[in-house]
């Protein structure tokens, strides 16, 4: 069965909406993601397609890998970054 | 002899911060949150008693760390700033990189029109990249943002040339001629406020700080100013290396530049 964080974390790749972002934003803390790593996708953020690529992994407390989750939300015609909403969290490096 | 030179660093930088104020009738700063840029605003501080007095302006892709974003609002609110978030879009192939590039200067060209500000306050050092090296203190944009590096003022013997006679705005870089060293003797000195990412957790940290998706994070164990100083009395490997526009060669640099990149 798919965690609350998992099922918030799906529901962004079909719908990136500010919606989703704050509804995951909320939840982060409340269900124990403590760190994010920052995955580059095929590409580096040359064309809109690398972003859309690019993904956020979330980790929880003991540093086991829960979800993964994009970085952009829709902005009316254009993209927009959204890693504001993982405020709170630490990197995990290495 | 060190502290004698960031002395001199220091009074140079605050000279030329209130010569932009005076001189200039709306100046801003910007503010990456980065160490050069947050230096620059303690330097502001010093230089109007405890405040900055302009606005501080953010262009925010929504890319940025976490960490970064927790940074900027616990210091806007410590040092009473007015901070301005621009958000920039990311829009699909425009020249450069899809988070900043021309995204970011469009973002900043329209906020200037907006406010009318005429001078702004970059933080770039010379020994970043081999084009801000080319830089005045006191360097003109046209209309269109545009820098046209072939022709500029020579600024001999520190003689700025703090006259706008360009129809667009004056760039003002007061930390020209830091370098990365004196910019932590700085920080050390001053105790100013670092975003937590320049120290090491797990092996890693920032040495230079962009947005999430094209900086990486480089092997070290400092984990604290005087250990980073340590490391880079030693290292070989560039401040820039891990900011992923930077690996390109260097015309795309100098190309953003132009265009009115910072």
């Amino acid at each position: 069965m798919k965690s609350n964080i998992e099922e918030l974390g799906s529901g962004l790749w079909k719908d990136p909406s500010e919606k989703n972002w704050e509804k995951l934003g909320k939840a982060l803390k409340k269900d124990g993601i403590s760190y994010y790593k920052p995955v580059f996708g095929k590409g580096k953020l040359k064309n809109t397609q690398d972003l859309k690529n690019s993904y956020v992994e979330l980790y929880g407390k003991d540093g086991t890998f829960v979800t993964k989750i994009p970085i952009f939300k829709n902005n009316g015609k254009s993209l927009r970054g959204a890693t504001i909403y993982l405020k709170g969290l630490r990197i995990k490096n290495g | 002899m060190m502290m004698q030179n960031l002395k001199v660093l220091e009074e140079r930088s605050i000279y030329v911060i209130r010569e932009a104020k005076t001189n200039f009738k709306n100046v801003a700063a910007l503010w990456s949150m980065g160490k050069d840029s947050t230096t620059m605003l303690s330097l502001t501080r010093k230089a109007f008693h405890g405040k900055v007095p302009f606005p501080v302006i953010h262009i925010d892709n929504g890319i940025d760390f976490p960490e970064t974003y927790e940074f900027r609002e616990k210091l806007a609110k410590k040092w009473n700033l007015n901070l301005m978030v621009i958000e920039s879009e990311i829009k699909p192939e425009m020249s450069g990189y899809a988070c900043c590039g021309e995204n970011k200067s469009v973002a900043l060209k329209k906020i200037m029109k907006k406010y009318g500000f005429d001078a702004l306050i970059v933080s770039i050092r010379r020994d970043e990249h081999g084009i801000r090296a080319k830089e005045r203190v006191f360097s003109p944009r046209n209309k269109e943002f545009r820098w046209d590096y072939k022709n500029q003022v020579a600024e001999v013997w520190d003689n700025y040339s703090s006259r706008d006679d360009s129809d667009g705005h004056i760039r003002v870089h007061p930390l020209l001629d830091f370098n990365e060293i004196d910019i932590w003797n700085y920080i050390k000195k001053e105790k100013v406020p670092i975003n937590p990412l320049y120290f090491s957790r797990n092996g890693y940290r920032y040495r230079s700080l962009g947005c999430t998706h094209c900086t990486t994070a480089i092997k070290s164990n400092a984990k604290n100013v005087e250990q980073i100083m340590k490391e880079l009395e030693v290292t070989k490997v560039e401040e820039r290396s891990g900011r992923d526009q930077d690996k390109e060669k260097a015309y795309v640099m100098a190309k953003l530049r132009a265009l009115g990149y910072m």
